[in-house]
C-alpha cells in the first residue's frame, strides 16, 4: 500500500472508519488479541518456555500439567512452545495468501471497473470460470501440479480468494467512475493514473480493509485444512493445522495435541471475523449499501 | 419453461469451455518435463517415454487440448496413471459416497439454520437472537477438521455411540449408513448452517418490517401463518442463492471430512491422487466437481420461479 493512499484517505473515509471502529468494544478487543498474538509469535524464541524442537523421550504424550501447560507430543516436545512457534507459520501463511490475492485481484478489478467495455467482459468471464470451481478442490489440484508445500498451498489459496477482491474493486471503481467529480476531473484532462490515485483508491480502501480482515480468517482456515491434509506446511515447519494433522494419530492417548492448536485456529479466525464485522459496521452508510 | 432451461444451458457453454481450458492447463503448469515428474524419481527412460506417449505429449498443445476435450465430451476422462483404471469408472464408483455426504450435510444445515434464523430474525435484539448470532460466528470460525476430530473424540472414543471411521452404503444397511453419516455430515454442514442462519436472520428482520406482513397481521392472520407463509417464503429467496454458493464449499469440504472419517469418496480420492501424482485422476475429479456445482446452481436458478412468481418465465 503506497503512502499516497493513506494520505488521500486520512482526511476522509478512512479516518471516519477508524473513529467509528474505536466505539466497538468487541472488535477493538479482538484487534488487541490479534496484536498480542502477533507479538507472542514474533517473540516466540524468548517467550516460549521450551525449545519447540527439543525432544525428551521420558515425557512423551503427557497431559497438560504444571511443567507443560499444553502437555507434550509423541517425541516429548512441549506443545505450548510448539503452538507459539506454529503461530508464526500460520499468521505468515495467511498474510501471504491475502497479499497474493490482492496482487492478482486488485489491478484487473481497477481496469475492469474504470475501462469497462470488452476488457471488462473478458475479465468477468474469466472470474466467473474461476468461481465455478469448488475452492478446496481447485487448491488441491494446483498443489498436485506445483507439489505440496506451504508456499505453493498459499499461492493456490491466493488465486482462489482473488476473484472476490476483483469484484469488490470493480464494483467500487464503477460506482466512483460515475460520480460527477470524476467526470469533471476527466474533462479537465486529468490522467487515468491521477484519477485512480486521487479519487478511486481512497474510496476503496475502507471496503477493502473489511474484506482483507475476513479473508485473512478464510486463508488461515484454508491453510490449516491443507496443512492438516499434509499438503501445506512440511516438517520441520509446523503450522497449527499441521499440528492437528500430526496429533490425529494420537487422538485417543493425548487429545491435548489436537485440542490446543485447534482452539488457537478457531479463536484467531473468530477474532479476524469480529474485526471484519466491526469494520463493516463502521463503514459509512453510503458504502455499506453496496 | 423448457425454453428457459435451454437458454440457461446454452449460457453455460462458454463458462464450461473456459473451465475445461483451465483444467487442461494444469498439465502445462507442472514445472520441468511433466512426463518425467509424473513418472517419479526412480523411473527408467522407457517408463518416462511411455507416459509421454500415453499422454500424447509429443503433439502440439492445441491438438492435445482438442483431443482431451473431445474425450471428456464423450465421457472419456483418461486413464489413471496409478491404477490404470478408467478415471470415470473410479469416480462413478465413489460418487455416491460424496453425494450422500454432501446432501445429508445440506439437510442438516437447513434443519439447523431455518429454526435458528426464524427465531432470531423474528425477535431481533432478544437473548435468543444474540445467542444465535454468537453461535453462528463461532460456527464459521471453527475449522471443520478440528470439529470432526472433537466429535470423534467425544462421540466415538469417550462415548462409543457412533463409529469413528468408515462408510456403509445406503443400499446395504439404512441404519449402518445413518450411523456412519451423522458425524461427517454434521462436521461438513456446520459452517454452511452458520452462513445460512446469518443470511436468513437478516432477511427475516427485513421482511417482518414490510407492509404486507403488517397487513397480514392486522387482518388477524395467526402469527405462525404470517411467519411461515408471508415472511419465510420471501426471506428464503436469498437463502436459496447462498445455498447454491455453499454447494461449492461443501464439495471442497468433503476433501477434508472424508479424510478424517475414512470415507471412500471423491475427496479422499483427490488427496491420495496428489500424493501419487495421478494427474488424469485429479483433472477428472475437478471436472466432475465443477459439473455437479454448475448443475446445482442451475437448479437454484430454476427454483427462483417457485419462490418468486415474478421471475417465472412466460
Amino acid at each position: 500500500m503506497s503512502e499516497a493512499v493513506f494520505n488521500g484517505a486520512s482526511g476522509s473515509g478512512f479516518a471516519r472508519l477508524l473513529r467509528r471502529f474505536r466505539d466497538q468494544r468487541l472488535a477493538v478487543w479482538s484487534l488487541v488479541f490479534l496484536a498480542a498474538l502477533t507479538a507472542a509469535a514474533a517473540l516466540a524464541p524468548w517467550v516460549a518456555p521450551y525449545d519447540p524442537l527439543a525432544q525428551n523421550l521420558d515425557t512423551v504424550l503427557e497431559p497438560p500439567g504444571a511443567d507443560h501447560w499444553f502437555g507434550t507430543d509423541e517425541l516429548g516436545r512441549d506443545v505450548l512452545s510448539r503452538t507459539l512457534f506454529a503461530a508464526r507459520i500460520s499468521l505468515l501463511a495467511a498474510a501471504q495468501a491475502v497479499l497474493i490475492a490482492l496482487a492478482i485481484g486488485v489491478p484487473p478489478g481497477l481496469v475492469a471497473g474504470l475501462w469497462g467495455g470488452r476488457m471488462d467482459s473478458i475479465i468477468m468471464r474469466a472470474t466467473d470460470a474461476l468461481m465455478a470451481f469448488p475452492p478446496l478442490i481447485l487448491a488441491v489440484a494446483l498443489i498436485a501440479v506445483l507439489g505440496p508445500g506451504l508456499t505453493n498451498a498459499m499461492i493456490a489459496v491466493g488465486i482462489l480468494l482473488s476473484p472476490t477482491f476483483l469484484r469488490l474493486m470493480r464494483a467500487t471503481t464503477m460506482a466512483v467512475a460515475q460520480e460527477t467529480y470524476v467526470e469533471a476531473a476527466r474533462s479537465i484532462g486529468c490522467t487515468r493514473t491521477w484519477i485512480i490515485r486521487k479519487h478511486v483508491l481512497p474510496n476503496v480502501v475502507s471496503p477493502l480493509f473489511v474484506q482483507i480482515s475476513v479473508f485473512a480468517g478464510v486463508a488461515m482456515l484454508a491453510e490449516a485444512g491443507l496443512s492438516f491434509l499434509g499438503l501445506g506446511a512440511q516438517p520441520p515447519d509446523s503450522s497449527w493445522g499441521a499440528m492437528v494433522g500430526r496429533g490425529f494419530r494420537y487422538i485417543s492417548h493425548a487429545p491435548s495435541l489436537i485440542v490446543f492448536p485447534g482452539l488457537a485456529i478457531a479463536v484467531t479466525v473468530l477474532a479476524l471475523y469480529v474485526v471484519g464485522d466491526g469494520l463493516r459496521d463502521s463503514l459509512g452508510r453510503e458504502v455499506r449499501r453496496e | 419453461m423448457i425454453r428457459f432451461v435451454l437458454q440457461r444451458l446454452l449460457a453455460l457453454i462458454p463458462l464450461l469451455l473456459i473451465v475445461s481450458l483451465l483444467v487442461f492447463s494444469l498439465v502445462l503448469l507442472i514445472p520441468g518435463d511433466p512426463a518425467f515428474q509424473l513418472a517419479g524419481e526412480d523411473a527408467t527412460p522407457e517408463e518416462v517415454e511411455a507416459i509421454r506417449e500415453a499422454m500424447g505429449m509429443n503433439d502440439p498443445v492445441l491438438v492435445r487440448y482438442l483431443r482431451w476435450l473431445g474425450g471428456v465430451l464423450q465421457g472419456d476422462l483418461g486413464t489413471s496413471l496409478f491404477s490404470d483404471q478408467p478415471v470415470l469408472d473410479v469416480i462413478v464408483e465413489r460418487l455416491p459416497v460424496t453425494l450422500s455426504l454432501a446432501l445429508t450435510a445440506i439437510i442438516f444445515s437447513l434443519a439447523i439454520s431455518i429454526p435458528a434464523g426464524v427465531i432470531a430474525g423474528t425477535r431481533p435484539g432478544s437473548l435468543a437472537d444474540r445467542l444465535v448470532t454468537i453461535g453462528s460466528s463461532v460456527g464459521l470460525a471453527v475449522p471443520n477438521f478440528w470439529l470432526g476430530l472433537m466429535l470423534i473424540l467425544m462421540l466415538a472414543i469417550w462415548n462409543p455411540w457412533f463409529p469413528a471411521t468408515g462408510y456403509t452404503a445406503l443400499g446395504d444397511s439404512l441404519v449402518g449408513w445413518w450411523m456412519h453419516i451423522v458425524l461427517p455430515a454434521f462436521t461438513l454442514g456446520l459452517s454452511a448452517s452458520a452462513i445460512l442462519t446469518r443470511q436468513l436472520r437478516g432477511a427475516m428482520v427485513d421482511v417482518m418490517e414490510q407492509d404486507y406482513v403488517r397487513t397480514a397481521r392486522a387482518k388477524g392472520l395467526p402469527y405462525r401463518k404470517v411467519v411461515t407463509k408471508h415472511a419465510l417464503k420471501n426471506a428464503a429467496i436469498p437463502m436459496v442463492t447462498i445455498l447454491g454458493l455453499q454447494t461449492n464449499s461443501l464439495l471442497g469440504g468433503t476433501i477434508i471430512v472424508e479424510q478424517i472419517f475414512g470415507m471412500p469418496g471423491i475427496g479422499q480420492l483427490a488427496v491420495s491422487s496428489v500424493f501419487t501424482r495421478d494427474l488424469p485422476m485429479i483433472q477428472g475429479v475437478v471436472i466432475m466437481a465443477v459439473f455437479v456445482a454448475v448443475l446445482v446452481n442451475l437448479l437454484v436458478d430454476l427454483s427462483y420461479g417457485y419462490f418468486n412468481p415474478k421471475v417465472r418465465p412466460q
